[in-house]
């Protein structure tokens, strides 16, 4: 197996969530207003995503 | 800390995705050799992840931060000059030997090198105190779940073992090293966002400086005496106890972390593991040490953040971590650090187990209750041998959650055992007068020294159970000094008797001995060399120094 494919799917579905949690804008921390899932949830997305095109492009 | 249903989601999906690799990967395992060393087939970028990712357990991340918080920026040294070197020097230096000599474990090494009785001794005291930390690790992340989480203390540790055991189980080493990886990315993910938050709140690290005393972010000005310092320790005590002996004890010995580098596809790639480890090491205080720095900044900002108090009002550092957490990250993003939480923890443990089993089939049963019998008898008893780890592990999560004092003792005796190993391996290694007699009789001498300087010394109450001739400011500046004990006892030990006793000759001992193995080419390119980019991540190490002297 590609472990890249494999950390590529699970970090693209880990990402969509936090964006998802990050759009809807539902959650927040006590001593932040950064918006924390957004950007997170676009990074890891973004990694999954590298991740996955390494995998596809062998 | 109330989670919300996309935390428990992203548990879930996580736990689907090691089962996940788990099952893929079964269909690879067919001898035991595919299941208890991967059959050296493992590629490099892997195995250096996982190399890392196997000593990256819970205790270590939640231990790290909380340190962080009571010492500072010094806790960086357990990496810095309490890793990286260490970790140069088994690829470079050792790794030849350890992959060269086509051992299957380092106690199998031990054997090779030196006798039968040297191995057993390693093999017998490694695969306690495997089972056994596990066993510890097991019991801290439950307590801690049960404390922050309101979770069952029992449903946690069976969940997260059991959970392990399906992975390690099905697809053996090949599934620990892969799911290792994964973890470590999701340790990333889950406590770097956690660092840039809480060192943006105290005001960077100018604002972190101006807030806390200068001898918890200057790493090396205040060392010359204990009392100057948080940690209470002094130079020579730091740099050889904790930078060579215990470092590379650990390091260069423990086939925990040694057995991913021996999984690589070839010796160049073996080699590189360890090396390529240390440039993500390097930088991982500034993901575990550096929030729990920000956190006393933040407590003494009154900012919003107290560092959590114990029952008898006295700082617990421990939860430092998870309350951060829940001070900083919002649903969703809390659920990313608790599973990477629950990460560090499986990949510390399954570090143990597959190490374990490895140990105990070729080490133990195969050289002393049944040899001779076909491969897939040992694939069988690698197997058990998985379960009746976890098994073991979750008893003594059980024993320490009754017994605290016991656990205590054990970690003592490990230490005790293990400070000595490194002079044992470097002497083997790197002098081939260095015999077997000579090797036993060191490690016994210096478990022995290692124990009698406990006793003749105390620190914050502990030892000194002999007679306390001297007292230490903390016991970590004992244990530094326990190890350098330990280490200069087996070293003398070692070569006086052997120098007693009949050597092996030369062509017994060629590929495991220096000067009597050679090397196959490596790469042209100087980058490529494990040597080269040793020097690479030395400079980039001295920058770090430097930066925060």
């Amino acid at each position: 197996m590609d472990l890249r494919k494999a950390i590529g799917y699970f970090f693209l579905l880990l990402g969509a969530a936090l964006l998802a949690a990050g759009i809807s804008g539902g959650y927040s921390a006590p001593l932040t207003q950064a918006p924390v899932n957004l950007y997170s949830g676009a990074a890891m997305a973004m990694f999954g995503g590298v991740m996955a095109a390494l995998a596809a492009r062998r | 800390m109330t989670l919300a249903w996309i935390d428990y989601a992203i548990l879930v999906l996580y736990f689907g995705f090691v089962l996940g690799i788990g099952w893929l990967v079964r269909k690879s395992v067919t001898s035991s050799e595919d299941f208890l060393t991967s059959h050296r087939s493992v590629p490099v970028w892997i195995t250096s992840l996982a190399f890392l990712a196997a000593n990256l357990g819970a205790q270590e991340v939640v231990g790290m931060c909380a340190s962080g918080a009571k010492y500072g920026i010094m806790t960086a040294h357990f990496y810095w000059i309490g890793a990286v070197p260490a970790m140069l020097f088994v690829g470079v230096f050792m790794m030849p030997f350890y992959y060269g000599s086509r051992a299957r474990s380092v106690p199998e090494y031990l054997k090779l090198r030196f006798d039968e009785k040297t191995r057993t001794l390693n093999a017998v005291t490694f695969a306690a105190m495997t089972v056994f930390s596990s066993g510890i690790s097991m019991y801290a992340l439950g307590l801690l779940f049960q404390l922050v989480l309101g979770w069952s203390f029992t449903a946690s540790i069976l969940l997260s073992a059991a959970i392990v055991l399906v992975y390690t189980y099905l697809g053996g080493l090949t599934s620990a090293i892969y799911n290792e990886v994964l973890q470590f990315f999701l340790i990333l993910a889950g406590f770097a966002p956690l660092a840039i938050l809480a060192v943006t709140k105290a005001g960077g690290w100018e604002g972190m400086r101006a807030n806390l005393p200068l001898n918890m972010t200057q790493a090396w000005r205040h060392l010359e005496e204990p009392a100057r310092n948080p940690m209470g320790v002094e130079l020579f005590g730091l740099v050889a106890g904790l930078g060579f002996v215990l470092s590379f004890g650990y390091w260069c010995t423990d086939f925990l972390v040694v057995q991913r580098a021996m999984a690589a596809r070839n010796m160049d790639d073996a080699r590189r593991t360890p090396v390529l480890a240390a440039f993500p090491k390097m930088i991982m205080p500034f993901i575990v040490i550096v929030p729990g720095m920000a956190a006393l900044a933040l407590s003494r900002l009154a900012a919003g953040y107290a560092i959590p108090a114990k029952p008898d009002g006295g700082p617990d550092y421990d939860q430092v971590l998870t309350t951060l957490m829940a001070q900083f990250y919002p649903n969703g993003m809390l659920g990313v650090g608790l599973t990477a939480l629950m990460a560090s923890f499986m990949s510390g443990m399954a570090g143990n187990v597959t190490a374990f089993n490895t140990v105990f089939t070729y080490d133990l049963y195969q050289t002393h209750l049944k040899p001779g019998a076909p491969d897939a008898h040992y694939l069988r008893v690698g197997r058990l041998t998985t379960v009746f780890g976890i098994a073991l592990s979750v008893a003594t999560a059980y024993l320490a959650s009754l017994y605290n004092n016991i656990m205590d003792l054990l970690q003592l005796v490990f230490g005790f055992v293990n400070a000595p190993l490194f002079a044992t391996f470097l002497l083997g290694m790197f002098w081939r007068r260095a015999t077997g007699h000579g090797a036993f009789t060191g490690l016994a001498s210096g478990t022995l020294a290692a124990a009698l300087t406990h006793g003749l010394t105390v620190a914050e109450g502990k030892g000194g159970w002999i007679a306390p001739l001297a007292t230490f400011l903390s016991t970590m500046a004992q244990n530094f000094w326990i190890a350098i004990a330990a280490w200069t006892t087996c070293f003398v030990v070692t070569i006086a008797v052997s120098l007693a006793t009949t050597p092996r000759s030369n062509e017994e001992l060629a590929g495991l001995v220096r000067g009597l193995t050679k090397l196959p080419p490596g790469h042209s390119a100087w980058w490529l060399r494990p040597s080269g980019l040793a020097v690479v991540v030395l400079a980039a190490l001295l920058a770090l120094n430097v930066l925060f002297w």
